[in-house]
């Protein structure tokens, strides 16, 4: 009777290590990207000041996710791994010389998805200047 | 599995009535005779009567989760019973405790079960149902099963009644000897659900299960294991004759999240999954009083694809479980009593495909997200005392309920303890057996959590996960009674009729109610 209680301890203890696994995934690395993101200007532009908040739409969930915090044109942002589509809101554009002249203007981003699902990703925007 | 159970219910049927043949004189009306026909009459009615003392006693009920293994089925009872009856059931509320279940409910079923010892220490059992009917003002479901496939239900916030039929078959058979005893047992069950106004769900759910089970001696008890295996399915479509202008349907993901790049009228999905259990067991050897234990795991692990998308595996749901058993029977001179003390701890993994962009009409899976957890504690103790006609029955427990998913953030807990006592009271004779239970109990809430990013979810879902999680935290008082009777006729075959009714109010003043009548045989 001891052996069989003692097997029967052994054998809850066993199943819940084995169901503990089954909680939600605590390990953000597992779930989350670090994206950094360079935006280019088109060429033969020089880029001297971008200002735009940029916008990374959930591609399957529409979940939004908004930053304006570039510096230099790089951009640091943790996110949820997925497919994303990436854009420019309303009103963001760049300062840049073309022709010895200086000028502002708004700009786009192409809008084909990216893959975001790597634990680090890099990833190269081209602006298009709006016309 | 149909003709299992159809040949138990034959055989049942043929066991009586080749006793019954031989118990009936072929010469006259003698007087001897007719009152050895009388004699073996009453000695029939009383083990009908004796059998279903046995089959619905406390103890019977308290040490049910070692009647899983099916080589510890094959001796636990020792007398045969067969019933079928018919019956009606109805639920109302006045606030739906969960808006995905309804806020009533009307069926009619017919269910059919039966026990029967063969020689050499064999037994069969076997049971078959049917139930038809309606549920009430389902919103947030379109899927069938919502248990089993939850998180990922197909959803809409339109609703309405949901019509449902559910055929149930299984079986076993098992066989005890001096140091050992085996068995198998095996079921089926089938259901149909859908709706016929806008939006229009029909879901069909298959669900197989076998298991195998033995035991050995192991002095005066029997030791024991058991492995099942189980295979599930379920196709749903959903369809709108007039499509324009609604939104369609929700693929949820847990809580207030969804998969809202597949939003809309093309619904048609598949959950398709299976698992297994493994059980050790422990109980006396004699089926009588003792120590019974029970230890369980159960996994499954179910995908669903939506089939509209070129069968896109889009979620899979593992559900677990780790229960434990332990249950103590006893009689000391005319008080029999038994305690027992049963533990699960449930819990489900959720994970979500990442899609990749449709090229050529295929969605690539690029990666895959366990964005969704469930664990649910349950610890329940119960006892029963009972002396003469009269049977005592207290009871107590903790639930303990955690829901999160990841992003964006999300989490509903809930801790719950409740207790209450049942009174039961139980008189027979030869030809009549008659049980009366009235009992009651309080549902109180410990505490309550639920954080919600509102601005990040759609408001028609913030408005059902905070239904549901307003319900979930009130307490709650229920009062219940229920009867049965039995009458025998003639030759070990009876009559019955049984009735249930509960009550329950919730701390915001709303009424909840549920009530059963069914009418059968039982030989």
């Amino acid at each position: 009777m001891k052996r069989i209680l003692k097997a029967m301890n052994m054998a809850l203890a066993l199943a819940v290590a084995l169901a503990a696994p089954s909680c939600v995934g605590k390990d953000d690395e597992e779930l989350f990207t670090q994206v950094e993101v360079t935006v280019c200007p088109p060429e033969g532009v020089v880029m001297e000041r971008f200002q735009a908040t940029m916008v990374f739409e959930n591609v399957n969930t529409r979940q939004r996710t908004s930053t304006s915090d570039f510096t230099e044109g790089v951009l640091d942002i943790r996110l949820l791994r997925g497919l994303y589509r990436l854009s420019i809101a309303e009103g963001g554009g760049m300062t840049y010389t073309e022709d010895g002249t200086t000028r502002f203007g708004y700009v786009t981003v192409d809008s084909s998805p990216v893959d975001l699902t790597a634990e680090n990703a890099r990833v190269d925007v081209s602006l298009i200047l709006k016309k | 599995m149909r003709h299992t159970t159809t040949a138990t219910i034959l055989l049942a049927a043929c066991l009586s009535l080749q006793a019954g043949a031989a118990a009936t004189p072929c010469t006259g009306p003698l007087g001897p005779a007719r009152d050895t026909v009388a004699a073996e009459d009453l000695r029939r009615g009383a083990a009908l009567i004796s059998a279903i003392e046995e089959h619905l006693s406390p103890a019977a009920d308290m040490t049910a989760a070692v009647r899983r293994n099916p080589a510890l089925h094959a001796g636990a009872f020792a007398g045969d019973l067969t019933q079928a009856s018919v019956g009606f059931a109805l639920r109302s509320e006045e606030v739906a405790e969960r808006m995905a279940a309804g806020d009533g409910e009307v069926s009619g079923s017919f269910a059919a079960e039966s026990y029967r010892r063969l020689r050499h220490g064999g037994a069969v059992w076997g049971e078959a149902g049917y139930s038809r009917g309606t549920v009430r003002n389902v919103v947030w479901r379109s899927s069938a099963d919502y248990d089993v496939v939850f998180p990922y239900i197909t959803a809409d916030s339109i609703g309405g009644d949901l019509f449902s039929e559910e055929y149930t078959f299984g079986g076993g058979y098992g066989r005890r000897g001096r140091r050992a005893a085996w068995g198998i047992e095996g079921g089926v069950r089938a259901l149909h659900e859908w709706r016929t106004v806008d939006p229009r769900p029909r879901s069909i759910a298959i669900d197989l299960d076998f298991r195998a089970g033995a035991a050995l001696r192991a002095g005066r008890y029997m030791a024991g294991a058991s492995f099942a295996a189980k295979v599930y399915k379920q196709t749903g479509d959903v369809d709108f004759y007039n499509p324009l202008g609604v939104k369609g349907e929700y693929h949820l993901s847990g809580l207030g999240a969804h998969f809202a790049r597949f939003t809309g009228v093309d619904a048609g999905s598949l959950y398709r999954g299976g698992g297994y259990a493994a059980m050790l067991t422990l109980a006396p050897a004699d089926a009588g009083e003792g120590l019974y234990l029970s230890l369980e795991y159960v996994r499954q692990r179910v995908e669903k694809i939506l089939v509209a998308y070129n069968n896109l595996p889009l979620q899979r749901i593992v559900p677990q479980s780790v229960s434990f058993g332990a249950a103590w029977t006893a009689r000391n001179g005319a008080v029999r009593w038994g305690a027992a003390l049963r533990a699960q701890y449930d819990s489900r993994a959720g994970t979500e495909s990442v899609v990749g962009e449709k090229i050529s009409n295929i969605y690539a899976v690029l990666a895959h997200l366990k964005m969704y957890g469930y664990s649910l504690a349950t610890v329940r103790a119960e006892a029963f005392a009972g002396r003469g006609a009269w049977c005592l029955m207290p009871w107590a427990e903790y639930r303990g309920m955690d829901e999160e998913y990841v992003y964006p953030a999300q989490s509903r807990r809930t801790d719950r303890v409740a207790g209450g006592a049942d009174m039961v009271f139980t008189r027979g004779s030869e030809r009549m057996w008659l049980r009366l239970s009235a009992g009651g109990g309080y549902d109180a809430v410990l505490q309550g959590s639920l954080a919600l990013p509102v601005a990040d979810i759609e408001a028609a879902i913030v408005e059902m996960v905070r239904h549901d999680f307003a319900r979930m935290s009130l307490g709650a008082a229920e009062a219940h009674v229920s009867l049965r009777a039995d009458r025998v006729l003639r030759r070990g075959v009876g009559i019955f009729a049984a009735g249930c009714y509960s009550l329950r109010r919730w701390n915001d003043g709303t009424l909840s109610h549920a009530a059963a009548l069914s009418v059968g045989i039982a030989f």
